[in-house]
């Protein structure tokens, strides 16, 4: 059912949310609110150590549907980011942030699929562990997937490309 | 922790850059136009003769149509400007996207009548693209319309007249189409008859959105638990509607032309979607069906042995009817009387069956009624339902709540007793042929690292 239901559930989870976030902040990640709007968050990401990506800050938005947390987010990337799992225009694709029902590859199962257990944290941290280890079988952005497989040493420099930029060096 | 931005600036390339082209496109149509219309006017001297040159020679009407797409594009943002303000981005995604789609239907509509392919056929082919994209947007508002309950009244009132305006225009077009088939016969008009029919609907049924959000919004101060339902029944009949009208139409034209190659997409899509609604209507209804007798309440007792009284859906305290509650939580729950139903324990033999639509009366009381599933999750009712809408399993541990019919129907007390043990062991050997995650994970949340991103077939195939 794509029934817009219950905004002002949604409403009051993102508030329970953001407050938890608040005060514990994992480590690594930070979102908030865009302005007014709560189902507009804009989230930061500090690359994982020990990887292309470490040392970089990563900027993306995360969009909420009205019937959150029923339906999973949508995250876009507005930094460069350069990542088999990351569509060129920044959109995030990971298996918990499709709703069960939908399914783009065909193959993921239910269990990976969103549920209301998700949660903006467990969803950055799954974006945190993807950056850590991609997936180029099932490439979002096809050019990256194939350079992460065939020409590690050029995947890793346009990474740091991209850690540069977003550092403003 | 420092309040982190986006930085605009980053952004502002992309907007100059299109409003660039945009200008670009303009002045070039501008000056094609007249330099049309000015070598027209040298070669003849009089107006007439010259309208006649412009409208004989292939390019300078092509250069007139290019110039009359900019106009239309120049007022659609004049309308756009006053009645909607600025767009959100996701807005201009949605018009980006289905502007493509909608040209290419219509340049394939076009092989079908390539015979009366003319300047008529492309003025109204204009018109028709005009008004989609204001049915569109209006959509896309009334849908936000969720988020900002407390918008301006004169923008209630903007939106309003205009759905109201394109309602009226869709149903002259309708007629105009209608009558033109009724004296010349079967023409390209049936066509546009069709996207009008269609596009009339899709603003009855905004219109009707509208009204359920405005409802929702004006006198149900927590939250209105049937809307949702009644948001997919509208959209049922919708989409029953659009299956009706494109037949119709295949009928039509496929005795009168051809293969309709173009509403082939549309019309699977609509029948996909349909059947789809209709077994998930079916699946919801059998899932909630006797919600209270089917799904006991959460004691007390069962409340306190959980690790963690929160209902996982909305993240919010849950307490069994009756139960005091801490202060705190008063602010965000309000204190229930307990409903007759619910306050001893659940499930009697003698629970008299609630059919879904009497919550409407007092959803509020009975949707903070804590609620256990047969693996023994819980959850609040409303948020329990829901959830159900979608999905009928559980949100925690994904077992189907509609395969263990007979085992919740028949012996309420077992399900009871899997408070402690939430997976039993018959189901829980079910459940982890279907789901090898849960095996290590049974109870818990998942953790997040275990959620794979883009697990890949040949993994599955082995199991992790």
């Amino acid at each position: 059912m794509n029934a817009a239901g219950s905004s002002r559930t949604a409403l009051r989870r993102l508030m329970v949310e953001y407050r938890a976030l608040q005060k514990n902040p994992p480590e690594g990640i930070f979102a908030e609110p865009l302005g007014e709007d709560f189902f507009t968050w804009e989230a930061v990401i500090a690359g994982p150590p020990g990887t292309d990506y470490e040392h970089g800050v990563f900027t993306a938005e995360i969009n909420f549907p009205t019937d959150y947390p029923l339906n999973p987010p949508t995250m876009t990337f507005t930094s460069d980011m350069w990542h088999p799992n990351v569509y060129p225009d920044g959109t995030v694709c990971i298996s918990i942030l499709h709703a069960p029902g939908d399914d783009p590859n065909m193959y993921e199962t239910s269990a990976e699929r969103w549920s209301p257990v998700q949660s903006v944290e467990k969803i950055l941290l799954s974006v945190v562990s993807m950056l850590a280890e991609p997936n180029d079988e099932s490439g979002a952005n096809i050019d990256a997937s194939k350079m992460w497989r065939d020409d590690r040493a050029r995947f890793s420099e346009v990474v740091r490309g991209t850690v540069r930029k977003s550092l403003n060096l | 922790m420092p309040p982190f931005t986006t930085n605009p600036a980053a952004r502002r390339p992309q907007h100059l850059l299109r409003a660039s082209r945009l200008g670009l496109f303009a002045l070039f149509s501008v000056a094609l136009t007249s330099l049309v219309c000015l070598s027209a006017w040298h070669q003849n001297q009089h107006f007439y003769s010259a309208g006649i040159y412009l409208s004989r020679s292939g390019a300078s009407l092509l250069a007139l149509i290019n110039f009359g797409a900019l106009a239309t594009l120049g007022l659609g943002k004049v309308v756009q400007r006053f009645i909607f303000g600025p767009l959100r981005h996701v807005e201009v995604e949605h018009l980006y996207e289905r502007s493509w789609v909608a040209v290419t239907e219509l340049l394939l509509a076009m092989t079908v009548f390539r015979d009366e392919f003319d300047a008529r056929f492309t003025f109204f082919f204009l018109v028709l693209l005009f008004l989609k994209a204001f049915h569109w947007i209006t959509a896309d508002r009334v849908d936000f319309m969720e988020h900002t309950p407390t918008a301006p009244f004169l923008s209630h009132l903007r939106l309003q007249s205009f759905m109201a305006a394109l309602l009226a225009f869709d149903l002259y077009l309708v007629f105009v189409c209608m009558a033109s088939y009724w004296q010349h016969g079967p023409s390209m008009m049936i066509l546009f008859g069709f996207e009008y029919t269609i596009l009339a609907s899709t603003m009855v049924v905004t219109a009707l959105k509208y009204i359920l959000h405005a409802v929702d919004a004006r006198w149900y101060d927590h939250q209105w638990e049937a809307k949702s339902v009644w948001v997919f029944y509208l959209d049922l009949v919708h989409d029953f509607f659009k299956l009706v009208n494109y037949l119709t139409f295949l009928g039509v034209v496929l005795t009168t032309y051809g293969l309709p190659l173009h509403i082939l997409r549309d019309l699977y899509l609509t029948l996909r979607s349909f059947l789809l609604k209709v077994r998930d209507l079916v699946r919801y209804r059998r899932a909630t069906r006797n919600m209270d007798a089917r799904y006991p309440s959460a004691t007390a007792e069962d409340l306190a042995r959980l690790s963690d009284r929160t209902c996982i859906i909305c993240r919010e305290d849950m307490y069994a009817p009756g139960e005091p509650r801490p202060d705190d939580a008063d602010e965000i729950v309000p204190p229930v009387p307990v409903p007759a139903a619910a306050a001893n324990g659940g499930m009697g033999a003698g629970t008299p069956p609630a059919p879904f639509t009497a919550t409407a009366t007092h959803g509020t009381r009975r949707s903070q009624v804590p609620k256990k599933l047969p693996c023994g999750h819980v959850f609040h009712f409303g948020c329990l339902r829901s959830w159900l809408e979608r999905q009928q399993s559980c949100p925690t541990c994904r077992r189907s709540v509609l395969e263990t019919d007979n085992a919740a129907g028949t012996t309420p007390a077992a399900a009871a007793a899997a408070g402690q043990q939430p997976h039993p062991h018959r189901t829980s050997q079910q459940q982890h042929v279907r789901d090898p995650l849960l095996r290590r994970d049974q109870d818990q949340h998942l953790t997040p690292l275990a959620h794979r991103y883009h697990r890949t077939p040949r993994r599955t195939s082995t199991g992790t």
